[in-house]
């Protein structure tokens, strides 16, 4: 069983990764020296009484998509599919909330190339939060960032609940 | 402490619960037909024994309600299982009169073993009558025989089957009076005592689940054991510390529990005593492979209960919790306490590196 992993959101609330997408993120840690970057699109919920948010979903690398040892290109096609068929499946409750990726070092830290693409989503994706969700999955820890609609980049810190 | 959560424990625990033996409820009703219908039984086998005896000479017995159901624990088995009821005869007679326990045992078994549609079974503490139905075993009804009018004014159960050694057929002394009102009035608030009891209802389905198909050679606790325990362990949490108002939290009650069952054996091997007379140690009969196997199992429910506890998500904590107490533990839909969105988001193609 993996644990839930959590984040203190700016204000009050929280973001939960929960146990079974921790499990699946770590499956695509770049431990061998051979390992290419993956990544995804991030899915969750808004938790009505408290507005904490909760990621219970991502998607994972398409053949269409681009994977090298440093690089990942995701196309926009079979991921927005599985956003849309989850939106619907979930009774509207289930939309995306941002990205992820891996990096080939221990505790990992965006590059330019990654903050260039979270700035653009935020100004030109039409979002479902008011702020982009970024996951990075490095061989030691995962990190959050958000990015907010003045291009702000945050990196959050883990909750004690 | 979570609303959302608190519900899925009182259904979970209107699902497994026996209700009162004395209202009508329809598995409960047959079992009392059925108990009523052997203790009239008993009743005509020693009145037909007594005839031509002297006044003295008289064997006569009273009998009561005994386990979970005189304790209001009782759990209702999983997969249409076998219900059961506990009775307790008491005869009047000294057991020194009786050097061997199942000559008095036989009698209740002679008594009882009269119909075709029951099976009556020997077992070392009780005698026990099965009720069957297609072949399967659908209820039973377990008579405890007690001696009860010895010198130190003491209750004296009569163990042992007629093919048991020597040693094996004695009277063992026993308090199942005192065990039930110990257990009925350990609190006094009725808040307090409810989770108690419901403290010991949650164990007792989670050994069934946890255990399932397997006998007591795997570290299967017995409904007494989980009694015992929760009764040394429990504390109850009902109020809010600081406002003083009512606020029943089950999963943190439960969880406390099972981590001080844990904590009291982490540098020694598990045990508990019957908290009534004769005091005896309700592990003794394990083997150390059969502790490891309980406290493991143990270890588990603690680590579940506590993700649980940690996570924000009710769909999950229930999740966890459904994961451990089995499949009567509600789960709550993600849907019903989700935030609904008027369209999906779009998104580009975009890089990382």
């Amino acid at each position: 069983m993996c644990k839930a992993i959590r984040f203190k959101l700016p204000g009050n609330g929280i973001l939960q990764i929960n146990g079974d997408v921790i499990k699946e993120l770590s499956m695509f840690k770049q431990i061998e020296s051979e390992s290419t970057e993956a990544g995804g699109v991030i899915l969750g919920r808004i938790l009505k009484e408290t507005n904490h948010l909760i990621i219970d979903e991502i998607t994972t690398p398409f053949k269409s998509d681009i994977r090298k040892r440093f690089y990942f290109k995701r196309r926009k096609e079979s991921h927005q599919k599985i956003v849309d068929k989850r939106w619907k499946e979930s009774d509207k409750t289930e939309n995306y909330f941002g990205e992820w990726h891996t990096h080939a070092e221990d505790n990992p830290t965006p590059s330019y190339v990654d903050k260039d693409d979270w700035k653009r989503r935020v100004k030109r994706d039409k979002l479902f939060l008011d702020f982009l969700v970024s996951i990075i999955v490095g061989r030691e820890s995962i990190e959050v960032w958000l990015t907010d609609e003045n291009e702000k980049i945050i990196k959050l810190k883990k909750a004690n609940v | 402490m979570n609303e959302q959560i608190q519900k899925c424990f009182r259904d979970f625990h209107d699902k497994i619960r026996i209700k009162d033996l004395n209202r009508e409820e329809e598995s409960n009703k047959i079992l009392r037909e059925k108990r009523d219908i052997l203790l009239n039984d008993i009743k005509t086998y020693f009145d037909k024994k007594n005839k031509d005896k002297e006044p003295e000479e008289k064997i006569n017995f009273k009998w009561f309600n005994q386990g979970s159901y005189a304790m209001y624990t009782g759990v209702k088995p999983i997969d249409d299982g076998d219900f059961d009821i506990d009775v307790a005869i008491v005869l009047n007679l000294n057991k020194d009169d009786y050097s061997n326990s199942t000559t008095v045992k036989k009698w209740i078994f002679e008594a009882l073993d009269t119909k075709a549609n029951r099976t009556v079974l020997w077992k070392k503490p009780c005698i026990t009558v099965q009720y069957t139905k297609a072949g399967e075993e659908k209820y039973h009804v377990d008579f405890a025989i007690y001696a009860g009018e010895n010198e130190d004014g003491k209750y004296y159960l009569a163990r042992g089957k007629e093919t048991s050694v020597t040693a094996e057929k004695r009277w063992d002394e026993s308090s199942p009076k005192e065990l039930k009102e110990k257990i009925n009035n350990k609190f006094q608030e009725s808040e307090e005592r409810k989770q108690f009891k419901r403290i010991i209802k949650f164990l007792k389905r989670w050994k069934e689940e946890k255990f399932k198909g397997e006998n007591s050679g795997t570290g299967k606790p017995t409904g007494i054991v989980l009694t015992a325990l929760t009764y040394k362990h429990f504390s109850p949490c009902v109020k809010n510390n600081f406002t003083n108002e009512i606020e029943v939290d089950d999963l943190d009650a439960l969880l406390y529990t099972v981590t001080q069952i844990n904590n009291s054996s982490i540098w020694s091997e598990i045990e508990v005593y019957l908290p009534v007379s004769p005091y005896n140690n309700l592990f003794s009969e394990m083997t150390t492979i059969q502790m490891d196997m309980f406290k493991e199992k143990l270890i588990a429910l603690k680590t579940n209960l506590e993700e649980a506890q940690e996570n924000i998500d009710p769909h999950e904590a229930t999740k966890l919790i459904h994961k451990v107490l089995g499949k009567d533990f509600p789960v709550i839909e993600k849907e019903a306490i989700s935030e609904r969105s008027s369209r999906p988001a779009v998104t580009s193609s975009g890089e990382s590196a």
